[in-house]
């Protein structure tokens, strides 16, 4: 360490530090981003695709390429809040790329919709180890709360959101308590109970639209701003479904947000232990019942975020929106991603949700396609595209 | 008093098949210590390929029909079991080494594929199919009760598998090395004890029993669809945990609890049949509440 007694020199080799960090954040997000646009605006195959696989490739040759791997390691790593802030910079442009593609932009409302829920399910069965298969109920319950409240009784939009997250929080609470003594197998058994209890009722309720749904669910508004209009921004005119990409936008930066500090909170290291071994983790003195409701019932909450949006974003609902099928969906999206990773959940939600929409035969065979890829990453990739890391932290940092 | 007997019959029928159904759950549980979600598609798939075998059958054009319909149960129940012992191979092997859910998960995405696999490539597989076996139609009346021919066929060819199973299971070797490894893995590997022969042989066992529930449906209700798997595979799977996960003669019992409960809701709740199956499963969860070893299970004791 020369350098020691060498301020200048020092305060510059930082500086030259800092800017590569930059530099390699930059590129390698607009890369990701390029590739991301490039694989969305593609029809069926074309030159894009083959575009996609340049990068695959590159990746695979430079990940034996140590010095690179730490550099880009190092930078996202050290500069953590600038590569957060840039994304969101490129995601905030992606609306006037695809203004004239609004289903492009449908498609990733669905996705940031989708990584939603899939949050509130890594939360169960990533970090606590609940297999819950009624995660589709949890989200429907928030739609059709916010849908009914809306129509039948004047809500707003914006209480309605509020109303249904406290209602899926109380749902989620119900199934919590009601499934405390069940573990493995029974709890899995308990919740594919409730998810067809809750299809059945919403099926041939009356007042929840019977099989025809729920239709004509109002448009959000702000003040007098109703979000069926197009977005008008520096001249520019969006289409409508730009306002709702935004309020999906910020909501999914809010829930990661509250993921991430779930998860590096106390509660998160409770789920986990609750995970590894109930009998150690009461023997440590946590409280296992209560840390199982506070995942019943955060879950549940994250589902019934994003009902609501879903409800007033398509402005129809119906029980086939919320099937067993959605539930086993958004498993293969947690599991595809790696359990109890925010990452991963990410990379499994915007893959399974582009996917199928691109290749045609995917649409058709849907379920199929999900099926071969659970099996398929069950086998050969048990810890999912992104393992989950060993928590870090930062004992010496104050 | 009439009324009551009638559902009573009705809900022996479904509670036959779902027992059916439950009694290969319990059987791979109580082997293997997993579920194998996707039995109950595997079990539809028997009367798919029944009828599969049987228009192939009648094509040819060469065989009386009796003989055409013997040949297909027979080719249809041997196909099914041969189908499960491959899912064995394809989707519990690979993680016997794992924590069950893993298996739940995979079995699970395993009947997405065999329901989904069945809608795309069977000839018109997502409409409603007409099954093509029957039993003859007469019945006899005793003061308002209804018996039919197919009431008592089918309780008679019930009755047959649970003969054939419990003596395969009690008298023979085979048998012998299944309860084995039932009670201990570790003790039956090291008494010489081949366990993927058993696991294969149990498979191939409960599948077969799966075979016949899934004909024996499609002949009773005359209609097969891709997707009564899942619903048949969510009840079966509660009829096993009600009897108690593992125990053969429990798993029978919570089959015909659940089918007389599901016949009682259609006839006494007014407008209660599309609300079945909420019953069903209603009971289920407070049977899982109050008892959650179930009937005939043995309580778990968790040591560390």
């Amino acid at each position: 360490m020369s350098n020691l007694n060498n301020g200048s020199n020092d305060y510059s080799q930082t500086l030259y530090k800092k800017i590569s960090y930059f530099l390699t954040i930059i590129v390698t997000e607009v890369i990701i981003f390029y590739m991301f646009i490039n694989f969305l605006s593609s029809k069926g195959i074309d030159y894009r695709l083959f575009l996609l696989i340049l990068p695959i490739i590159a990746f695979f040759i430079l990940r034996g390429n140590q010095k690179i791997t730490n550099l880009v390691k190092e930078s996202y790593s050290r500069c953590n809040s600038f590569s957060v802030i840039f994304m969101i910079l490129l995601l905030v442009f992606i609306p006037f790329l695809f203004k004239d593609n609004s289903y492009l932009l449908h498609i990733c409302i669905m996705s940031g919709l989708y990584l939603i829920i899939a949050l509130g399910l890594n939360i169960q069965l990533g970090s606590t180890g609940m297999v819950n298969f009624a995660f589709a109920a949890f989200f429907g319950v928030g739609a059709y709360a916010s849908a009914l409240l809306t129509i039948n009784f004047n809500f707003s939009f914006w209480l309605g959101i509020l109303a249904a997250i406290i209602i899926s929080a109380v749902f989620g609470l119900l199934i919590g308590s009601l499934t405390l003594k069940s573990t493995g197998f029974y709890y899995a058994l308990v919740t594919m109970a409730f998810q067809i209890i809750f299809h059945l009722l919403v099926n041939n309720l009356r007042f929840t639209g019977g099989s025809g749904g729920i239709s004509n669910i109002p448009f959000p508004t702000i003040g007098k701003y109703s979000f069926s209009s197009s977005l008008n921004i520096l001249g520019i005119n969006l289409p409508f479904q730009a306002n709702y990409y935004y309020l999906v936008l910020a909501v999914v930066l809010f829930s990661l947000y509250l993921a991430k500090r779930l998860y590096n909170s106390r509660t998160g290291l409770i789920w986990n232990a609750i995970r590894e071994d109930e009998i150690a983790a009461k023997c440590q003195g946590i409280n296992i019942n209560k840390g199982k409701l506070e995942a019943s019932a955060i879950g549940a909450i994250f589902g019934g975020m994003a009902g609501p949006i879903y409800a007033h974003y398509i402005s129809f609902i119906s029980p086939e929106s919320f099937t067993f099928h959605f539930s086993v969906v958004l498993i293969c999206i947690v599991i595809l991603g790696g359990l109890d990773n925010i990452l991963g959940v990410i990379i499994g939600a915007v893959l399974l949700t582009v996917i199928p929409e691109k290749i045609r035969f995917f649409a058709e065979a849907r379920m199929l396609f999900y099926g071969i890829i659970i099996i398929l990453v069950l086998i050969f990739k048990p810890q999912g595209l992104i393992p989950e890391r060993i928590r870090k932290y930062n004992f010496f940092k104050f | 008093m009439v009324l009551v007997i009638n559902q009573v019959i009705t809900g022996l029928m479904l509670g036959i098949m779902y027992a059916l159904i439950a009694s290969g759950f319990s059987l791979l549980f109580g082997v293997l210590n997993v579920v194998q979600f996707a039995h109950a598609d595997v079990c539809f798939l028997g009367a798919f390929v029944s009828m599969a075998v049987m228009t192939f059958l009648s094509k040819i054009e060469f065989f009386p029909t009796w003989l055409v319909i013997f040949l297909t149960v027979v080719s249809a129940v041997l196909i099914t079991g041969l189908i499960g012992s491959i899912v064995e191979k394809i989707c519990v092997k690979p993680f016997r080494k794992s924590p069950g859910l893993i298996i739940l998960l995979s079995t699970v995405a395993l009947g997405f594929i065999i329901r989904e696999g069945i809608k795309i490539f069977y000839p018109s597989g997502a409409s409603p199919k007409l099954f093509p076996l029957s039993f003859p139609q007469w019945a006899f009346s005793m003061g308002g009760v209804t018996v039919r021919f197919s009431n008592i066929m089918i309780i008679i060819i019930a009755g047959i598998i649970y003969f054939l199973l419990s003596i395969f299971i009690n008298k023979t070797k085979i048998g012998l090395q299944i309860r084995a490894t039932s009670q201990n893995v570790e003790a039956a590997q090291v008494l010489g004890i081949d366990l993927d022969k058993i696991f294969m042989i149990t498979f191939f066992l409960a599948s077969t029993i799966g075979a016949v529930a899934g004909i024996l449906n499609g002949i009773y209700y005359n209609i097969v669809k891709f997707d009564m798997g899942l619903m048949g595979g969510i009840i079966g799977f509660s009829a096993a945990v009600m009897g108690g996960l593992g125990n053969v003669y429990g798993a029978i019992i919570g089959g015909l609890i659940l089918g007389i409960v599901e016949s009682f809701t259609m006839a006494f709740v007014p407008g209660g049949s599309p609300y079945k199956e909420i019953f069903a499963f209603i009971v289920v969860v407070l049977f899982l509440l109050f008892k959650p070893s179930g009937i005939l299970g043995k309580k778990v004791i968790e040591k560390v």
